[in-house]
């Protein structure tokens, strides 16, 4: 007799198999991003809490904090420190504690090069930390191989910041996003994640200064009076 | 009460930090040999005569009484970290009293651990015997043995740990008196009648059948301790070994009087030249060993010595009350404790790296962040205010005007806000950051980017970035 064959349900219940569209699954914790089109293409449902993700930004001031915020508000006294290695620029203390960032559990460290990935590293493995923001724009995969190895045994939100021009090297992160700012919303591609590759970027209407109507609104009548001393 | 004794039985040699095969002498007998000497067949008791002729290579040194001393005072500072009653028993014998930290520790086991494994990282060996009565406990380090039944361990025990002058010892060999059971037979009365009446009391105490009370170790009201190098260093990374014998009795004594420190100094002593200072800094107050040699080693290791070091002191500075630690109810532990990597940071990225930011009250956005060594328990009330930007530029950046419109990049602007005008800060002019009038401005460039500008008497600034 031969057995019956196996009903494909019960097939693809099993773990160690893996169809082409779905994203792995990981048992690690997970922090909601606060978009819902976002957490629904993010493997788990949501930014990784352990393992690095690498953000590549066009440049400073087009929300690459603010995509974040809402996670980070998540985290409570509990969770730890948030720590913030090699900023780009100085920290203003009212307007973070305005957007609901604890003064009391953040820390600055300063520090450049290979000095700024090696204090990311001491301070992912001492456990503490709640989520750490690092722009390390000249670190080696070997640095960030050490970052992803260190950061995959915490339960740390480890955002590594850096400039766009490395989307072409390789990376040992798991997940990798590049933002770009547009004038309706933050455009984020998912450049890799444990699942299929996403053929489009996002657009998020990420928290802004104003509303993202008052942009759409301005900058149509100012077109033409850029122009007019051009032609002239 | 459970007594631990602590027998440093090659103190003498160790002490001398020489390197091996060596041997500390006294009248031109061995007192102790270090452990490739001892492998060798070096005994204490030998004469230096033979000894040499046993290892030719051996490097003999006349024993320091003094500095064996000093060192057991060290130890017994370190002990604090395991019990707060410690005894010496000179020349080379701790007894810590550790019926009541056991619990602590988490049983015996754990604790004898700890103990052996700080005397290992100081380069020491030691023989531990464990007794009710400290007379016992020291006996018992001969078999270095620790058991429960403990009496039978004493009975089994030579005569020779009585430590009895020849004369003595020949005597009890002579009437086949070789173990301590075979005196414990004998009536109190003959034995005190034969070999001196010190010798019974002696035997009662050790059995618990008299009391026997030590003089508890004072730990000293300031901790100053140093310590004489066995040759001269010239690197700096070299003088970790040394330093870490110091750090860790600095723990201990903090321990035994539940002080902590924040900072405390190592000084290296040269020749001719002034001494150095290395001050040691630690985020939060501490009395962990593992912390303060951490620290100490980033230091070390970044430090170029300006002359040979000879001796290395170390001092605490200003040490402060700290309460204990209690052990974790119902297997809850914390989350990790951020201050040790902090420390580590700073060591080798200076003070300053580190920081926490407070808001101040003051109008000008230059003035209104504050870094903080540590940051403050307590957020501030949020304040509504107008928008204002996560990034802050240390220079506010020209930005160039074209028909009007200030320009970013080549492209032009895009404004979204009215002015702001913030006028502010006539009170420290030419002092500080001074008297401020500045009309700030939300604008965004075609790339999507949201600046924070102003134009003030000289043109138009980029001042910050809503991130």
């Amino acid at each position: 007799m031969s057995a019956t064959p196996a009903a494909l349900d019960d097939l693809l219940q099993r773990a160690d198999l893996w169809r082409g569209g779905a994203c792995a699954h990981h048992a690690e914790a997970t922090l909601g991003s606060g978009f819902a089109a976002l957490d629904a293409v993010l493997p788990d449902g949501g930014w990784p809490c352990g393992g690095l993700t690498e953000v590549l930004s066009g440049g400073l001031g087009i929300g690459e904090l603010s995509l974040f915020l809402p996670a980070l508000r998540q985290l409570d006294a509990e969770a730890g420190w948030i720590v913030i290695v090699a900023p780009p620029a100085q920290l203003h203390a009212p307007a973070w504690q305005a957007l609901g960032l604890p003064l009391s559990r953040l820390l600055v460290v300063e520090a450049e090069g290979a000095d700024a990935a090696w204090a990311c590293e001491q301070l992912l493995g001492s456990g503490a930390l709640a989520a750490l923001l690092a722009w390390l724009p000249s670190a080696d995969t070997r640095a960030l191989r050490r970052l992803q190895l260190a950061s995959s045994n915490t339960r740390c939100l480890s955002l590594i910041f850096r400039p766009e021009r490395v989307a072409t090297q390789p990376s040992p992160a798991p997940l990798r996003l590049a933002l770009r700012g547009s004038n309706t919303g933050l455009q984020v591609d998912i450049l890799k994640r444990r699942g299929p590759p996403l053929a489009q970027a996002i657009s998020l209407a990420i928290e802004r200064p104003l509303p993202w109507s008052r942009l759409v609104r301005r900058v149509r009548p100012a077109a033409p009076v850029v122009r007019e001393p051009h032609v002239a | 009460m459970q007594w631990l004794a602590i027998h440093f039985f090659r103190l003498p040699v160790e002490v001398l930090a020489l390197p091996a095969p060596a041997a500390a002498i006294a009248q031109q007998r061995i007192v102790a040999a270090d452990a490739a000497a001892a492998e060798a067949g070096i005994r204490p008791g030998q004469r230096l005569a033979d000894a040499l002729a046993l290892l030719p290579g051996l490097r003999p040194h006349e024993r320091q009484a003094e500095r064996e001393l000093a060192a057991l005072e060290s130890l017994a500072c370190w002990a604090g970290n395991f019990t707060p009653t410690v005894s010496l028993a000179p020349p080379d014998t701790l007894l810590l009293e550790i019926g009541g930290c056991l619990q602590l520790f988490g049983g015996l086991t754990p604790l004898l651990g700890k103990i052996r494994d700080g005397a290992e990282s100081q380069g020491l060996s030691l023989r531990l015997g464990l007794a009710p009565t400290p007379l016992a406990a020291r006996w018992l380090t001969h078999a270095d043995s620790i058991t429960e039944h403990w009496q039978a361990a004493l009975a089994t025990l030579p005569v020779e740990v009585l430590g009895l002058n020849d004369a003595a010892e020949r005597r009890l060999h002579a009437l086949g008196l070789r173990t301590l059971a075979q005196l414990f037979a004998l009536p109190g009365a003959t034995v005190g009648h034969r070999f001196g009446k010190a010798l019974p009391l002696q035997l009662a105490r050790a059995r618990g059948e008299l009391p026997d009370p030590q003089p508890p170790f004072a730990f000293p009201e300031r901790f100053v301790q140093r310590l004489e190098l066995p040759a001269k260093v010239e690197v700096a990374d070299h003088l970790l070994f040394a330093a870490r014998r110091l750090l860790m009795a600095l723990a201990g004594w903090l321990q035994a009087r539940m002080l902590g420190i924040t900072t405390c100094t190592l000084v290296l002593d040269h020749e001719d030249i002034p001494a150095t200072h290395l001050p040691l800094g630690f985020a939060s107050p501490t009395r962990d060993a593992e912390r303060l040699i951490r620290v100490a080693r980033e230091q070390l290791e970044r430090h170029r010595l300006a002359a040979p070091v000879t001796e290395l002191h170390l001092q605490a500075d200003a040490p402060q009350a700290m309460a204990g630690s209690s052990v974790a109810l119902f297997g809850q532990h914390d989350a990790g404790n951020i201050a040790p990597v902090i420390e580590r940071l700073r060591a080798r990225l200076g003070d300053a790296a580190v920081h926490g930011l407070a808001a101040h009250d003051d109008h000008r956005p230059e003035c209104a962040t504050r870094a903080v060594p540590w940051p403050e328990p307590k957020d501030a009330p949020d304040t509504a205010s107008p928008p204002r930007p996560l990034w802050l530029q240390a220079q506010p950046q020209s930005l160039h005007e074209v028909a009007g419109r200030p320009t970013y990049a080549g492209a032009a602007l895009n404004l979204l806000t009215r002015a702001e005008r913030l006028e502010s800060g006539w009170w420290d002019q030419d002092e500080a950051t001074g008297d401020l009038r500045r009309d700030y401005f939300v604008a965004t460039t075609a790339q999507g980017a949201w600046l924070w500008i102003y134009r003030d008497a000289q043109g138009w600034w980029l001042h910050g970035q809503f991130a």
